[in-house]
């Protein structure tokens, strides 16, 4: 075990804390796409190591559903562990969609908070005509929020998204983050954090 | 609209026509309004028909005569009249027909028409009206009337001058009914009928004679009075409005008339008597002292003119006392004042709690105790985490060590921790303190029994005093508290003079006491300091010894830091304390020994006397008690504490033990090694629980690690019924074959009842083996404690036990408040003074949450907290560093004493610099480096502050709007030929891999073939070859010359850092290889972001092999081959990484640097071009080896642009957006062709280059070596490329082009080639020729900068980095294309054909040839300050130093090749030979500069300085020139050479180094190193 965290970052286990989310990205709304894929992110901060899981992900093409809510549906499975040094740098999801545009040209749709508007109406119809969208040139910056004072953004619809948190070892190295283990818990101080779905947007 | 005009006077004819004008102008401005018609072209009658026929209310026809009559009318009516003449006639006149008009008109007319009507229509229409009226007129009523009238007409044009026209209605009015006698019907009729009568027209027809045709319009008005009354009759007549023309007066009546209605208040202040009401004086309350707040800020001006304004209405009652305007104080605040949120925090939304380390929150709900009554549920958690052996059969000699060093840390640290020898020295001075205190009070006062009660007192407050000063001293004052407390009780008993003695000796005992026991901790603290280095370096020694490490401990010694003065009084004044205590125990103990002693000796006597003197049993003669020897017992005291404690000024050591040290991976370990560690990873270790004898769990095994620790990380809950006194805990170890065997057997006591699992720490406990097994010993990391109910949120505990804390009360007799070691007692203990309050207690401050009672440490100084902190302030030690330690402990402190010594560095270069003033070799060095940092420090953070400030196109991709051009082409592309004849390459856009994750980068190098090598010109003495050919026949080849002899066998050898790899061997001077050389980069630690930051150099050499023969034997030569492999150094090529990194790619034939003499070789002119036509294209006489090559890394790896900032410029925008444009529009045209208009300095400001040219001043040693001009040239050429080249990249590690200038670059020392160009260019400007600097790209560093003079025979080119010039016509150019030229004055960008500067013409007025920035039309600032200083300062070169410096690099290099050569064991040096070498190199460093050395006089000076070694031995030896970089970068360029390869046993070494010194530090460094071997 301790030949494995060695391997990992040559942080001894008892020396981070684990956060392990697993969760879904569930389904979006966006009005007026009818065939998106989604994509997501994790960014965390630099005390952040991913042990196991995959920090982007892609998901199929989705259509909307053919009822009045037009859900785009994916159910895209999220899981991942992370072990901290610091609780610094909280490991942010990033949800960025994808689809044909008028012309059939796979642009990005929005990052459902954030779609960068172009910066003029001349612009905007050259982008609408050439399929280029402005587009983020890293989306990870939304996370880290430097630079947004450039850029104007609009928001084109919502992304539900569940997850399952749990954080083990938080409360031995003396963080608080509110909640309290229940006594029975077997596995430590093995904690479930949140839990529920998150509706940016 | 246009006015009328009133010229009366003016000719009729020309009057008629204004007013026909006039009136045209009013109808068609009339039509123009109703509707938009009527055009100025029209013909007058046309117009005034047409509108007639277009206007239904203008029923009248008008002709011009009509008006012409109406004119004449008026104007006599008005000499009549109107007496007064003047101005007042066309008012007048316009008055009435306004009158006329608008009664008479028959509707209510448009209100401008009967005004516009005018003089001629009005005329009619009012002749026919006076016929109507005629046929009632009174004759002599209507002459009485008109006589009265004419007087009210002028008072009504008085009036209507007033402006109240309606006034001037009724005075006529009352005029008209004044001039009459009596009304009749007729009276009456006419009364209503005359107000609407024009008198004029009455009056006309009175003065005027009828004419006849006036009577013929009578005739007709008759005929159509009838429908006039008709129109008049029954209709109500509507409001009379009166249309007054514009009042035009002249501007001073104007003035006049406004002067009475305006009232414009005047700036100017007012005396603040007349703001006062009359008599008032002026009172100024800030006088009397009554606070007078700010008045607001009001402009002068603007307040005066409001106090005029005020003054004007004459009210007072705006001005206070002291005469100034009432206003309230000035609501503004000087300074602005926004809310802190950190005050924010009592009621914010969110509760903030500051963060504590490893503590429960105090808000927390304390978890109650379950009560007793009800049924005991327990639950018990154990919480198992780790097991750690400290001693096992698999332990190896190292893990023993290791674990014994770790003890002994453990211990050192604990002790440490607890600082026991200081709390121990305090106290003892404490003691010390209020023993002196009794004693002095015991001196002072006489009278016993009351100066004991003082005494008393003043020892408490000494005590108190101390308790508050030291923290230390509880425990022992404690005793001596207690001590005075029985004094107390029965010193009213004894004599004062005996209880001060019994409390002397009771502080005396203790201070005995106190001090064998500091003594002990101290040494015993240096025995574990000392066991720690003894251990430490038996660990090295056994790593060494075994060869392989498989721990990874590793100790890191710190050096505290520690006052010598002070540790030298402390040591001293502890010393005479020691010394005065033994005295005056030694004296006490004196008084009680020589009673003795005189007891014991009249015993003896008495003995003596019974027994006899020489009695056997008399025994010896009692001795007297000895003498107290000050010296002695100082000595004494002296050893024993140099024994136990630490002298001063010996290092203050504190250890660190690091997990840092590199473990040999298994692969490489002995087999016994490797054995143990497969039995290691077969061992498991698990850990069975016991509760009052019953296993209650047995944990999974798991696998014990190499480092023999084995992770459990296991919980357990246990429900109880009864609480258990102790839990018996068994490691077991698991074996191989399910065997279970029991290591050890620990017991652990149950926790205490408040202990849950927010409280519960783990913590390690010891165990050693039980009974017979193999000893093993470790240690057991666990947790236990209770559950919580999660209903009830009760402790499943049982009780407290109130006696356990009794007794652990009592186990100290008098707790103390303020000692920390009770500080867990006390804060359990109920307040005394809150219970007498009846007061709610507060909430205790817990151990964490309050640094001050704990005396925790700061967070803030923690390391953790400071190495956060600066890697979020970037610096650059820090930025790396990912997953921070959470614990202090674990932070690696190689990262502090780093930056601590960078740090440290520049301050000291800093200090050093100011200090030295320039003076002394080191410190000039220093400076240098120094100001390199600082340089580089600066544009570092300037360049980090503007990269935070992102863009949008840093943050959005966005395409850019097409334009015209790039419409056009994409429609032009629809249109153009499908398959053209001619297709045209396109330019792939390659956007190459960024993510080198999992990939090895590699350095890929193709050579081609190279031309002119230097061929062997010592081959009949070399009687080696690979062909090995009789001498004799040899010979004949040679001089057919037909074939050509194999003079050489060159291949080429790649070095990067220090790795080589080598092509295979070609033959003769112009081989081919067509090879690909691979070598692996290895990266630098940060990856492949910070590749920029390499600054390795690739070194691509071409090396002769040289097969030499070791038969013996000649018999054997036929049959047997034994020959050994020699290489010999020839040329190199050296491209820096950066120069790879930045284009891609390096390609192209480059002229290899070849010394300008290889001893034992020549450069072969007539073996050139038999073989290879390519060679025909070398110019005459060019000497040089030349290879082509094609270097690039794979995969490719994607640069960074570079950071184009648009910061603050010492430009004007006008300036720079022409500059932008004019770059924009020539590279549009000229893709590829460098060309820059401005750059940043190292400020981050951007300049215009041409401010970068300036004549400077050589410096004047190289001015006055030369007397001829060209030599002066190229000894500036050869100073200037000594300054070391260090790229921009490497230089501010990150894609910035910067541009030095000349005294920056000069006080660096470094600077790529645009700097070492302007400084050329600058001092050949002072030269007086007329130079410039070119831009453009070379090979091999890709965009470079070069310099070219304009003389008089040739145009050159200068490389100012290797000094060389070669002819601007030259077709062999390094410089590959000429992007701009830049003078002081104006960049001229290159817009011909070719870009090559065999191809162009350097004629700069040529407009079709090159393209000005400063036209005439956008001329150049006029002022154009240039960057650089007026003169360059130039440091003193101390040539003393650069002699010692040469001397040390020399037995640096020698040392380093001995250290390479190791493998052969010997490295003979031929010291001759080194000297002759010596003396030559200054010979060479002259012919760089000097083209009259030339080659040939070099081997023939190189032959006669070493004839003699040539007779003996044979030399191959290469002169190496570097300026001078680094140490380093020389070491480098040795290794690359290869000398160091030559496995020759005979073989002999000669190395020599010449350091040339140049003005301003500049050094050119020159090493040979050859290799001989003797002649047989």
């Amino acid at each position: 075990m301790a030949a494995a965290a060695a391997a990992a970052g040559g942080v001894p286990s008892q020396q981070c804390f684990l956060l392990s989310v697993t969760g879904q990205v569930e389904s979006a709304r966006l009005a007026g796409a009818d065939q998106l894929y989604c994509r997501y992110q994790l960014h965390g901060g630099p005390d952040w190591d991913i042990v196991t899981g995959l920090e982007e992900g892609i998901s199929q093409v989705s259509r909307p559903s053919q009822d009045a809510r037009q859900l785009l549906v994916w159910n895209l499975p999220v899981e991942v562990s992370y072990k901290a040094t610091n609780p610094y740098g909280w490991p942010q999801l990033i949800v960025s969609c994808y689809g044909p545009d008028l012309f059939g040209n796979d642009v990005i749709r929005g990052l459902p908070l954030f779609v960068p508007e172009s910066t003029s109406q001349l612009q905007k119809l050259v982008s609408w005509f050439t399929g280029r969208r402005p587009e983020l040139a890293d989306a990870s910056s939304l996370a880290t929020g430097d630079g947004r004072d450039v850029m104007r953004v609009r928001s084109q619809g919502y992304v539900t998204c569940s997850f399952q948190v749990v954080t083990k070892d938080l409360q031995r190295l003396g963080y608080d983050n509110g909640r309290r283990a229940p006594a029975g818990a077997a596995g430590g101080d093995l904690q479930p954090a949140g839990g529920g779905d998150g509706r940016p947007g | 609209m246009k006015s009328v005009s009133w010229n009366h006077r003016a000719a009729v004819t020309q009057k008629s026509i204004d007013e026909s004008e006039s009136m045209l102008d009013q109808i068609r401005s009339r039509r123009g309004r109703r509707r938009e018609a009527g055009s100025q072209d029209e013909s007058q009658s046309r117009s005034v028909q047409h509108d007639d026929t277009s206007e239904p209310d203008e029923t009248l026809t008008f002709r011009p005569s009509d008006s012409v009559r109406a004119d004449v009318t008026d104007d006599v009516t008005d000499a009549a009249g109107g007496g007064e003449g003047g101005p007042s006639s066309p008012a007048g006149r316009l008055g009435k027909p306004d009158r006329g008009g608008g009664g008479d008109s028959p509707r209510a007319p448009p209100p401008l028409a009967p005004r516009r009507l005018s003089a001629a229509g009005q005329e009619t229409f009012r002749s026919q009206l006076k016929k109507r009226l005629s046929l009632a007129e009174i004759k002599g009523h209507g002459r009485a009337a008109r006589r009265s009238r004419a007087q009210p007409r002028t008072s009504r044009f008085d009036t209507l001058r007033e402006g109240g026209t309606s006034r001037a209605y009724e005075d006529y009015m009352r005029a008209t009914a004044a001039g009459r006698t009596g009304p009749s019907s007729v009276q009456a009729y006419d009364f209503f009928c005359r107000i609407w009568e024009d008198p004029p027209s009455e009056r006309r027809a009175a003065t005027a004679p009828a004419t006849p045709r006036e009577a013929g319009e009578e005739t007709s008005g008759a005929a159509e009075s009838l429908s006039l009354s008709e129109l008049l009759g029954g209709e109500q007549l509507g409001p009379v409005t009166r249309h007054v023309a514009p009042m035009i007066l002249s501007r001073k009546a104007q003035l006049a008339r406004e002067a009475d209605i305006y009232f414009a208040p005047s700036p100017i202040p007012i005396p603040p008597e007349e703001r006062l009401p009359a008599g008032g004086q002026a009172r100024d309350p800030a006088e009397d002292g009554i606070y007078v707040p700010r008045r607001p800020h009001l402009a002068g001006r603007n307040l005066h003119k409001l106090e005029n304004r005020l003054l004007h209405s004459s009210d007072r009652s705006w001005f206070g006392e002291d005469g100034q305007l009432l206003c309230l104080p000035d609501p503004l605040l000087s300074r602005p004042r926004h809310r802190d949120y950190r005050d924010v925090s009592e009621d914010a939304l969110t509760d903030y709690l500051p963060a504590s380390m490893e503590a429960p929150r105090p808000a927390d709900p304390e978890p109650t105790v379950s009560a007793a009554d009800q049924p005991q549920q327990l639950q018990l958690h154990v919480h198992l985490v780790a097991v750690r052996l400290t001693e096992h059969p698999l332990f190896s000699k190292e893990h023993r060590a290791a674990a014994g060093l770790e003890q002994l840390h453990r211990e050192y640290t604990a002790m440490v921790d607890d600082d026991t020898v200081n709390r121990l020295t305090q106290r003892l001075w404490a003691v010390r303190r209020a023993r002196d205190g009794v004693l002095s009070a015991a001196l002072q006062l006489p009278s016993a029994d009351h100066g004991d009660h003082t005494a008393d007192r003043g020892d408490h407050t000494g005590d108190h005093g101390d308790h508050t000063g030291d923290r230390g001293d509880h425990t022992g004052d404690r005793g001596d508290h207690t001590g005075d407390r029985a004094d107390h009780g029965d010193h009213t008993g004894d004599g004062a003079e005996q209880v001060q003695r019994r409390r002397i000796d009771d502080y005396t005992t203790s201070i005995q006491r106190l001090r064998e026991q500091r003594d002990a901790a101290a040494a015993q603290q240096r025995r574990l300091c000392r066991s720690i280095l003894r251990r430490w370096r038996e660990l090295k020694v056994l790593r060494e010894d075994q060869g392989f490490s498989s721990t990874p401990l590793r100790l890191a010694v710190r050096e505290l830091p520690s006052d010598h003065g002070q540790e030298t009084e402390l040591w001293q004044r502890e010393l005479r304390a020691e010394l005065e205590e033994l005295r005056t125990e030694h004296d006490r103990s004196k008084q009680h020994q020589d009673a003795e002693y005189r007891q014991q000796l009249s015993e003896w006597r008495d003995r003596r006397r019974q027994l006899g003197s020489d009695s056997d049993q008399l025994g010896p003669r009692p001795q007297p008690p000895a003498e107290f020897d000050p010296q002695q017992v100082l000595a004494d005291i002296e050893a024993r504490a140099t024994g136990n404690r630490r002298p001063p000024g010996e290092p203050k050591l504190a250890f660190d033990l690091l997990d840092t040290h590199p473990i040999t991976a298994t692969a490489d370990c002995p087999k016994p090694e490797q054995q143990r560690r497969q039995a290691v990873s077969r061992c498991q270790l698990s850990v069975r629980t016991l509760i009052g004898g019953r296993e209650v769990s047995h944990t999974r095994p798991q696998p014990l690690s190499q480092q023999l620790v084995s992770e459990l990380h296991q919980q357990l809950a246990v429900r109880l019924r009864a609480a258990p006194e102790a839990l018996q805990l068994e490691v077991c170890e698991e074996g191989t074959r399910r065997s279970t065997r029991t290591l050890a057997k620990l017991r652990l006591p149950a926790p205490a009842s408040h202990v849950t699992e927010r409280t519960a720490l783990p913590e390690w406990t010891a165990f050693s083996a039980a009974g017979s097994g193999p000893a093993a010993r470790g240690r057991l990391q666990a947790a236990l404690y209770w559950g919580v109910d999660e209903e009830t949120g009760s402790v499943l505990a049982p009780p407290a036990d109130p006696t356990a804390e009794g007794a652990a009360a009592a186990e100290l007799a008098a707790p103390d408040p303020n000692d920390p070691a009770d500080a867990s007692l006390t804060a359990n203990m109920p307040d005394p003074c809150a219970a007498a309050e009846g007061g709610d207690r507060p909430a205790p401050l817990r151990p964490g949450c309050d640094g001050f009672l704990t005396g925790a440490p700061d967070p803030a100084d923690s390391a953790r907290c400071r190495l956060l902190r600066l890697r979020d302030a970037g610096v650059p030690e820090f930025r790396h560093v990912t997953m921070a330690p959470l614990r202090d402990q674990q932070v690696p402190q190689q990262l502090f004493t780093a930056y601590q010594k960078r740090l440290e560095a520049q301050s000291a270069a800093g200090a050093g610099a100011e200090e030295a003033g320039g003076d002394g070799g080191e410190s000039a060095r220093r400076s240098v480096l120094q100001y390199q940092l600082r340089i580089k420090e600066m544009v570092a953070r300037r360049l980090r502050a503007a990269q935070k400030h992102k863009r949008l196109e840093d943050m959005v991709r966005e395409d850019e709007v097409p334009d015209i051009g790039t419409i056009g082409s994409v429609f032009g592309s629809l249109l153009s030929v499908r398959r053209p004849l001619n297709p045209p390459r396109k330019q792939k856009q390659s956007r190459p891999l960024v993510d080198l994750q999992g990939q090895e980068l590699q350095l890929l190098c193709h050579v081609v073939r190279a031309f002119n090598v230097p061929v062997r010109r010592d081959t009949d003495a070399v009687r080696t070859d690979y062909s090995r050919p009789a001498p004799a026949a040899q010979a004949t080849v040679a001089q057919s010359s037909l074939l050509p002899k194999v003079s050489v066998r060159p291949f080429m050898e790649l070095t990067f850092q220090r790795q080589t790899v080598r092509s295979n061997v070609a033959q003769g001077p112009n081989p081919t290889w067509n090879q690909d050389l691979k070598l692996p980069v290895t990266l630098p630690p940060q990856g492949v972001a910070d590749l920029h930051s390499l600054d390795d150099v690739i070194h691509l050499s071409l090396q002769d092999e040289v097969l030499v023969d070791l038969l013996d034997d000649d018999r054997l030569q036929d049959t047997n081959v034994h020959q050994r492999i020699e290489r010999r150094w020839l040329a190199e090529l050296t491209v820096p990484f950066s120069t790879l990194y930045i284009n891609g790619r390096v390609e192209g034939t480059f002229r290899l640097n070849t010394p300008p003499l290889l001893i034992g070789y020549e450069c072969d002119v007539t073996a050139r071009g038999t073989l290879f036509h390519l060679t025909e294209s070398l110019p005459t006489g060019q000497t040089g080896t030349y290879v082509t090559v094609f270097i690039t890394l794979e995969p490719p790896v994607n640069v960074p642009p570079t950071v184009q900032e648009h910061l603050e410029s010492m430009e004007t925008e006008k300036l720079l957006s022409h500059c932008e444009l004019w770059t924009r529009a020539f590279r549009r045209d000229y893709p590829g062709r460098r060309v820059r208009c401005t750059v940043l300095d190292v400020t981050g400001r951007s300049a215009l280059v041409c401010r970068y040219i300036r004549p400077l001043r050589p410096p004047d040693a190289l001015l006055a070596a030369c007397s001829n001009e060209e030599d002066q040239a190229l000894l500036i050429a050869r100073f200037v490329s000594l300054i070391p080249n260090v790229s921009d990249v490497n230089f501010f590690s990150g894609m910035y082009d910067l541009w030095t200038t000349c005294q920056e670059f000069l006080d660096m020392q470094a600077g790529d080639e645009e700097e070492h160009a302007i400084l050329l260019c600058n001092f050949f400007l002072y030269l007086g020729k007329r130079a410039y600097l070119v831009l453009g790209s070379g090979i091999p560093e890709g965009l470079t900068a070069y310099v070219l003079t304009d003389e008089a025979t040739n145009r050159w080119l200068w490389n100012p980095c290797t000094g060389q010039r070669s002819s601007a016509a030259e077709s062999y150019s390094s410089l590959l294309s000429v992007g701009c030229l830049i003078n002081a004055e104006n960049v001229w960008a290159n817009t011909q054909v070719y870009a090559q500067p065999s191809c162009i013409s350097f004629d700069v007025n040529l407009v079709g040839d090159w393209r000005p920035l400063f036209t005439a039309r956008q001329p150049a600032p006029t002022e154009m300050a240039s960057v650089q200083a007026e003169t360059l300062r130039y440091s003193v070169t101390d040539t003393a130093r650069v002699r010692t410096d040469a001397e040390r690099l020399e037995r640096r290099l020698r040392d380093h090749l001995q250290n390479w050569r190791q493998r052969t064991n010997w490295t003979p040096w031929n010291r001759p030979c080194s000297d002759a070498l010596r003396r030559m190199l200054p010979l060479l460093e002259r012919s760089t500069f000097t083209p009259a050395i030339s080659g040939a006089q070099l081997a023939d000076e190189q032959t006669r300085l070493l004839a003699n070694i040539h007779a003996t031995y044979k030399v191959c030896g290469v002169p190496l020139n570097v300026p001078q970089h680094s140490q380093e970068a020389m070491v480098e360029a040795l290794f690359a050479l290869g000398v160091h390869r030559n496995d020759s046993r005979e073989a002999e070494f000669a190395l020599a180094v010449h350091m040339e010194p140049y003005p301003s530090n500049i050094v050119a460094v020159w090493v040979c190193v050859a290799a001989l071997t003797r002649r047989r």
